[in-house]
């Protein structure tokens, strides 16, 4: 019979030689996932769509962020706009799954915004009294692009993209999305809190014992995570063909160089980079106890289809055995053995660095929130 | 036309009507015992490419007012079969949907449901959606008392004809063949699981309420896939 943990927002250790992990209620608590939505997901940059599916004056895309019906269009001027997709009638949709409008029509009551979120016609409201139509603008949400990305934060106040990670991911990765063209795009629900899946992917040292395949183009002595104020990088070097069966690799040639990386944006913004292929991961919570995977890839303009192929097979090798584990992790964490753990210090730092934002934002109701680490 | 399937509706049927006290009988096929559902009533069929087959209680009209439902048949325009579904949608038509894109029997084109998704169609107001006509106008011709069973039905047909033929199916085989090893059966459940649930999480989302129970493959076989839903 599991055991029924509520959420107990304790201190969270700074240093990571003396801290312990969040402990199980944090899991496992169905409000913490109501104050996660309003504290975290509400006041941080989410990626909603990529930029060419609203690439031309009227394209939109329906989507969730913060748990807020959303909608993505591109506007006649050409500018990115985001509204929420509720009518400010009776709160009908505006919008449903995607396509090319030149307004956004409620499908309740016929109500009709152009695409600047402005009024056009409330049919059947021509002999309300006092009823002005510009009161009834659609409410905007701010959007920004980052690489291939469409990305909303529904907090009026926070800081913008660039400040909160872009510039410094932008400058601390080199990323170049310019070199890789998308291919296809793969959804996974995973039955898993979406921290124990951000928790699992902050970190090499389950590498060796969950993941055979990658393992053997890795050494985890050689894994490393660097961690700045919101993204973190882990990277390590593609291992050499020194010994063993090159057969038995996904690269047999490694060169100099070649850096297997993956980095964290936070809160659920994450980049899988090999050196033949690149893969978006972004994730969204679904409740306290699931979560929405959906992975983009990307292949070098000149590969082949054969080639994708089994850069695919290895990849999804690796992501269900991390789902595995997220789901495994998910049920233990009500055992009544488990509350909570320690950190290894040399292989966990990103996991403490990822813990301590969430906790952060968890217990800060102030915003903006400081762009640097606290002196303390 | 799609051949006739193997794909057996009559237990969903017999769920839908279970407050009646027939019980379905063996040679029947399955539009004669959606005719004994529906007291032998006859059923009003409009098909804009003017597609029509023979069929026991099925009338084809010339036009949609006089029918009882629109049959859309998909071959290789999703988004046209999608704006063609809003259209109907917007003139209160009811609308079947029956995927023959592909030779093989009950292998719908995950492409179609994709469009379906995209376009502003609440999918569990489609009459029905299969690959198969005489199926689908089966499932049409039951009276639906019971929306979780149509729901059932409609999910059913979803996740064997579309997720898993359409597309898991050769996910699967490609990381353990079309014999799963049994120590890898799990692993091969966790794969399924996660890539059905995802689309049914969306589907959800269009009133598709439905979720996946247990699944297997008997004797790892990857075209005995079973499943039970919730």
């Amino acid at each position: 019979m599991a055991v029924y943990k509520h959420w107990k927002n304790n201190t969270f250790e700074q240093d990571i030689t003396h801290g312990h992990t969040l402990d199980a209620g944090w899991y496992l608590d169905p409000h913490v996932f109501t104050l996660e939505q309003e504290r975290i997901f509400a006041r941080t940059w989410l990626a909603i769509c990529r930029v060419d599916e609203v690439a031309k004056p009227g394209d939109f895309v329906t989507s969730e962020a913060a748990g807020e019906p959303i909608v993505v269009s591109r506007d006649t001027n050409g500018k990115l706009r985001a509204y929420y997709n509720v009518c400010p009638h009776r709160a009908g949709a505006l919008a449903r799954g995607r396509g090319n409008r030149k307004t956004l029509q409620c499908l309740y009551h016929g109500w009709t915004f152009n695409l600047d979120g402005e009024l056009l016609r409330a049919p059947g409201m021509e002999t309300t009294p006092n009823f002005d139509m510009s009161c009834y603008h659609l409410s905007e949400i701010r959007t920004e692009t980052w690489g291939p990305y469409v990305f909303v934060n529904l907090d009026d106040d926070a800081p913008s993209l660039a400040q909160m990670w872009g510039d410094s991911l932008t400058a601390t990765s080199g990323l170049d999305f310019d070199g890789w063209r998308f291919v296809e795009r793969s959804e996974y629900l995973v039955n898993a809190n979406w921290k124990v899946y951000m928790d699992n992917y902050a970190e090499g040292y389950h590498v060796p014992f969950a993941h055979p395949g990658i393992n053997r183009e890795m050494n985890l002595d050689d894994y490393y995570v660097d961690t700045w104020r919101f993204h973190s990088t882990q990277w390590t070097p593609v291992k050499p063909i020194d010994k063993g069966n090159p057969n038995q690799r996904r690269y047999k040639a490694p060169q100099a160089g070649d850096m297997i990386r993956y980095h964290i944006a936070f809160p659920t913004f994450m980049i899988d980079e090999y050196p033949d292929n690149l893969s978006v991961n972004i994730l969204r919570p679904v409740g306290h106890d699931q979560c929405l995977l959906t992975f983009d890839w990307y292949f070098k303009p000149d590969q082949d289809l054969s080639e994708m192929d089994s850069m695919v097979k290895f990849a999804d090798e690796i992501q269900y055995e991390d789902i595995e584990i997220c789901e495994y992790v998910q049920r233990n964490l009500h055992s009544r053995s488990y509350n909570q753990g320690r950190f290894s210090a040399r292989h966990e730092n990103g996991v403490h660095h990822y813990q301590g934002l969430v906790v952060e934002f968890v217990n800060n109701d102030v915003i903006p929130l400081q762009l640097q680490p606290s002196a303390d | 036309m799609p051949a006739p399937t193997t794909f057996d509706l009559a237990p969903h049927l017999a769920a839908i009507a279970d407050r009646q006290p027939l019980t379905p009988r063996s040679g029947l096929d399955m539009l004669a015992l959606a005719r004994r559902y529906n007291d032998d009533g006859r059923l009003g069929v409009y098909s804009p490419t003017g597609e029509q087959t023979n069929l026991p209680g099925i009338v084809w009209v010339d036009d949609p007012e006089e029918a009882n439902v629109t049959l859309l048949i998909y071959r290789e325009n999703p988004l046209q079969i999608a704006e063609q579904v809003e259209a109907c949608f917007a003139s209160g038509e009811r609308v079947a949907v029956v995927d023959a894109s592909h030779t093989q029997a009950n292998r719908g084109d995950i492409a179609l449901l994709q469009a379906l998704l995209d376009c502003s169609a609440y999918t569990s107001n489609l009459a029905a959606l299969d690959t198969d006509v005489i199926r689908a106008l089966a499932t049409v011709m039951v009276p639906l008392r019971r929306g979780q069973a149509f729901r059932k039905a409609m999910a059913d047909s979803v996740i064997r004809q579309w997720l898993w033929e359409g597309m898991i199916r050769s996910e699967v085989e490609r990381r353990f063949g079309e014999v799963i090893p049994a120590r890898w059966m799990m692993r091969a459940e966790t794969q399924t699981r996660a890539r059905v649930g995802a689309w049914m999480h969306r589907l959800g989302q269009r009133g598709l309420t439905v979720t996946l129970g247990q699944l297997g493959w008997i004797n790892g076989r990857t075209d005995q896939f079973w499943y039970t839903l919730r």
